[in-house]
């Protein structure tokens, strides 16, 4: 019985649950006395107030028209996104903004639960704004940013003047050894770096909220080449403090 | 016309004066952002460093995303009304 009440009722759970202070408000104590939260839910959104409801539905989506707006002035300010992948996610970002805003409109001319459900599911399925959009910007973001550090002119030109001090540090009969492999450990973390986030932005960037919960694990291992490659960027910072940290007590 | 003449050659060597100073400090400028060999050890470590500080605002930023992205994930994890 509880697995077809989940069968029946789990694809209806997202938008039933935005209801689900109304449905509270509208039972009068005799609802919630047998089976599942979702049957409650259920029986409360049938005898749901209307207004009460386009009330709850619309705040749901005044958030994420928050949230979309939030993760636009994100994609505007973040260092080294790239411009197709800026350009890609804001055309993203404006289609969700749209779409929710037509939807607004639509439940403000609601007139039974019936029709207040089915948009309270589409606030949440069709645009996924809090598991995939805000997790996928926030994503190819960093992703991006670690990949501009391994192309940047300064990062470049820090190896290479802390190779030019380390020469000359030679130069003057100083043993560098260890300076030197720690030079040598930050390119190479550097490039490990750019490795692991090297595909992070394709295999993300263009994943639908049609597709979830099934993209979920492409967000989940792109979070953690993510992490590796700002764990080697971290390394690497290390390694050049430590040389330049060298270069002067030598 | 001798006072003329005074008057504007000494005006000519205001203008030379002011340009022999303008130009080489434009020179030492240029120099200084696209060189990577510096004097010293100690400089290099110093350019080094001052290169590094941006590659940290970087890092920095790669920080915040991630701690987004972090709360993202952590707080909507197996909830299916997000």
């Amino acid at each position: 019985m509880n697995r077809r009440i989940r069968t029946l009722t789990v694809g209806a759970v997202a938008g039933l649950s935005l209801l689900a202070p109304v449905a509270a408000t509208a039972q009068t104590g005799s609802a919630g006395s047998s089976g599942t939260s979702a049957d409650t839910r259920t029986a409360a959104v049938d005898r749901c107030d209307v207004a009460t409801v386009k009330t709850h539905i619309t705040a749901a989506i005044d958030r994420r028209l928050t949230t979309l707006g939030t993760l636009t002035t994100r994609t505007t300010d973040a260092r080294g996104l790239t411009a197709s992948d800026r350009s890609t996610l804001q055309s993203q970002l404006a289609a969700e903004k749209s779409g929710l805003t037509s939807l607004r409109s639509h439940v403000a001319a609601d007139t039974d639960c019936a029709s207040l459900r089915t948009d309270a599911k589409s606030v949440v399925e069709t645009y996924r704004v809090y598991l995939l959009m805000a997790p996928k910007v926030h994503l190819v973001i960093a992703a991006d940013a670690v990949t501009a550090i391994g192309t940047s002119t300064q990062r470049a030109d820090a190896e290479a003047r802390l190779q030019d001090g380390i020469d000359k540090r030679k130069g003057a009969g100083k043993d560098m050894t260890q300076a030197q492999a720690q030079l040598d450990d930050m390119k190479a973390k550097v490039a490990a770096a750019q490795s692991a986030v090297a595909s992070v932005s394709s295999s993300v960037i263009n994943l639908e909220p049609s597709g979830y919960p099934g993209n979920r694990p492409a967000i989940l291992a792109a979070r953690d080449s993510v992490r590796a490659g700002r764990a080697d960027l971290r390394a690497a910072r290390a390694d050049a403090r430590a040389v330049i940290a060298a270069l002067r007590a030598a | 016309m001798l006072l003329l003449v005074f008057a504007l050659a000494v005006g000519g060597c205001g203008r030379s004066a002011r340009q022999a100073r303008v130009v080489p400090e434009t020179t030492t400028t240029s120099a200084v952002v696209t060189t990577t060999t510096v004097a010293s050890a100690a400089d290099a470590a110093a350019a080094a460093e001052a290169d590094l500080a941006t590659v940290d605002l970087n890092i920095d930023q790669v920080d915040k995303d991630m701690n987004s992205l972090d709360s993202d994930l952590s707080s909507d994890e197996g909830d299916p009304t997000k």
